[in-house]
């Protein structure tokens, strides 16, 4: 009996573990022709996909999000639609209704900062200690409804 | 004995179904609904019978109406606001668009997402969203009163 209890605690902590972080495929990832975007200069390697902030101690650079880190690199402001090194520029989605994030994503399900950071994950996924910060919403396999925002707390 | 058996998990099974089907949104205290200094309040005309605390959205005639994520389309889960106040068809009413520490009345979890809930004017966790409901997210929880609130409608359907 003892066994079988810790084989399933064994199970239950994998999967809080595997909570699916969905790092994006660079290529596949687009804005829609109605996109709002913005621009920065990169303070370390970002690639199209990745969900960013902006790090006010480093003159606003812009940095790959993640929940958890710190409450003020959960503080996402938008997505990159392209690739940088540190020092040259990138842009950004803060606004698409019908974006493609380059990960598969399920009609309806909120989407929120993955632990991976430059990650995305489903809300459901959020565990103890994550920095809960809103993404976007998903409207079919392939497309994301977003507009970021987090609070910069972290969940209890 | 089988059919006792059969018997009490079916009932199990239509009990289990009837809580999926029932969200249960935050009670809201009207009264208790503050906004903070930092708010973005908006006054419109209201196109229907609202009280404090109820989420808004604005609708054709740009009066504001009780949203629901259940009403059948994504314009009525489209949140616009969250009223200070009460208001009969007609009379205008004061709501807050955005507050990074809005008192909501009710109580809620710190780290929580919060949207738009199928009961009109109402919000829930993001986890008590049935099918068929608009996804509007509505804020998170940044106290056990306060919600960083900045309503989302994505106009998708779970």
């Amino acid at each position: 009996m003892k066994g079988i209890l810790a084989g399933l605690t064994i199970a239950l902590a994998a999967s809080v573990a595997l909570a699916a972080d969905l790092p994006p495929t660079p290529s596949s990832v687009a804005p829609s022709s109605t996109a709002k975007l913005s621009r920065g200069v990169c303070g370390g390697t970002i690639v199209a996909g990745n969900p960013v902030y902006l790090d006010a101690s480093d003159s606003s650079k812009v940095k790959a999000a993640d929940t958890d880190a710190s409450a003020a690199s959960s503080k996402v402001v938008g997505i990159a639609i392209g690739g940088c090194a540190t020092g040259q520029q990138v842009a950004y989605v803060t606004e698409d209704t019908d974006f493609t994030p380059g990960v598969s994503t399920t009609a309806g399900t909120i989407y929120v900062l993955g632990g991976t950071a430059g990650s995305i994950a489903a809300a459901a996924d959020l565990a103890q200690n994550d920095y809960t910060a809103f993404v976007g919403v998903g409207k079919s396999g392939n497309k994301l409804y977003v507009k970021p925002f987090a609070a910069g707390v972290a969940r209890p | 004995m089988k059919s006792k058996v059969f018997a009490v998990l079916g009932l199990l099974g239509l009990a289990s179904v009837a809580v999926a089907q029932t969200p249960t949104p935050v009670a809201v205290t009207a009264a208790s609904v503050v906004a903070s200094d930092q708010a973005v309040i908006i006054e419109i005309p209201a196109g229907a019978t609202i009280a404090q605390g109820d989420l808004l959205y604005i609708d054709t005639n740009n009066t504001a109406k009780v949203a629901s994520a259940a009403g059948g389309s994504a314009t009525s889960a489209d949140v616009a606001c969250m009223s200070l106040s009460s208001a009969a068809s007609g009379q205008r009413v004061r709501c807050v668009a955005y507050d990074p520490a809005l008192t909501v009345g009710g109580t809620i979890a710190v780290g929580e997402l919060y949207v738009l809930s199928g009961v009109a004017g109402k919000f829930s966790t993001s986890t008590s969203l049935i099918s068929g409901s608009y996804v509007t997210v509505v804020g998170i929880g940044i106290s056990t009163t306060k919600m960083f609130f900045r309503p989302t409608a994505s106009g998708v359907a779970q």
